[in-house]
């Protein structure tokens, strides 16, 4: 996997792929993404992430804290 | 402070927090706000965080009508620098985001609606009113890509490969109409 000059990454046979910053990849991503977008997002003051970055480390936090779900 | 206020006739309320925890909580409401009165709210608040509530809250709702205010709102671009999240509802609701709205996120959008658009895009789930809306958000598409601003020249230049690619070759002009 090779990382792109705007820092997507570029994957293969992913549905996803190389459009969320590298993190869809990893195979708990969905519920990462549903979690961030419902949860996450606003406890961290409701601004869209800006980087790979900051978006391996919201990811990095959710691990940490249980991979905690949203129901569907 | 104020208090929200919605007794099943109204909703409106200068508390944020509150607010936004009445949207969160819509499928499990007596007597939910309707459509309609969330999507004035989508409409016209300067509050990014209640913004996104209310485009998941018109998610959990379901329907078509939501999904047409998110696509109309996220053409604006006072909105496409925090649009992440109202990409994200419009995906859950399955609706299509119109194609000038996915050019004024190429422009304004912040990295994480740039990728949230870009999935769409790559879904199908991008379209035009008419072919000639089509043709100027492609030519506005095609000056992006080669713009000053070299991040969205970079996302420009990979809509437009997706576009070239669905069409099945380097002229995307025929692209879902």
């Amino acid at each position: 996997m090779s990382k792109k000059p705007g820092g997507r990454f570029r994957g293969g046979g992913q549905s996803q792929r190389d459009r969320w910053f590298g993190l869809e990849a990893e195979d708990d991503f969905d519920a990462f993404r549903r979690w961030w977008h419902r949860v996450g997002k606003d406890e961290a003051g409701g601004r869209d992430l800006d980087s790979t970055e900051q978006a391996r480390a919201e990811y990095g936090a959710w691990v940490t804290s249980g991979r905690n779900r949203v129901r569907s | 402070m104020a208090t929200a206020q919605y007794d099943g006739g109204s909703f409106a309320s200068s508390d944020e927090d509150r607010m936004i925890a009445l949207l969160r909580d819509v499928r499990d409401a007596a007597a939910p706000p309707s459509v309609e009165e969330i999507a004035r709210v989508l409409a016209t608040t300067l509050s990014f965080r209640l913004r996104n509530a209310a485009a998941l809250a018109l998610a959990d709702l379901g329907g078509r009508e939501g999904s047409e205010w998110i696509g109309a709102v996220l053409g604006r671009p006072d909105v496409a620098p925090q649009s992440g999240t109202l990409l994200f509802a419009l995906d859950e609701l399955g609706g299509r985001l119109p194609f000038e709205s996915l050019v004024n996120i190429v422009r304004h959008g912040s990295f994480e609606g740039r990728s949230e658009a870009l999935n769409l895009l790559d879904a199908g789930r991008v379209a035009s009113a008419d072919p000639a809306a089509h043709r100027r958000a492609l030519e506005d598409l095609a000056s992006i890509a080669v713009g000053a601003d070299h991040a969205a020249a970079e996302v420009a230049r990979e809509a437009l490969a997706i576009l070239s690619a669905a069409s099945g070759g380097p002229d995307a002009s025929e692209h879902r109409r």
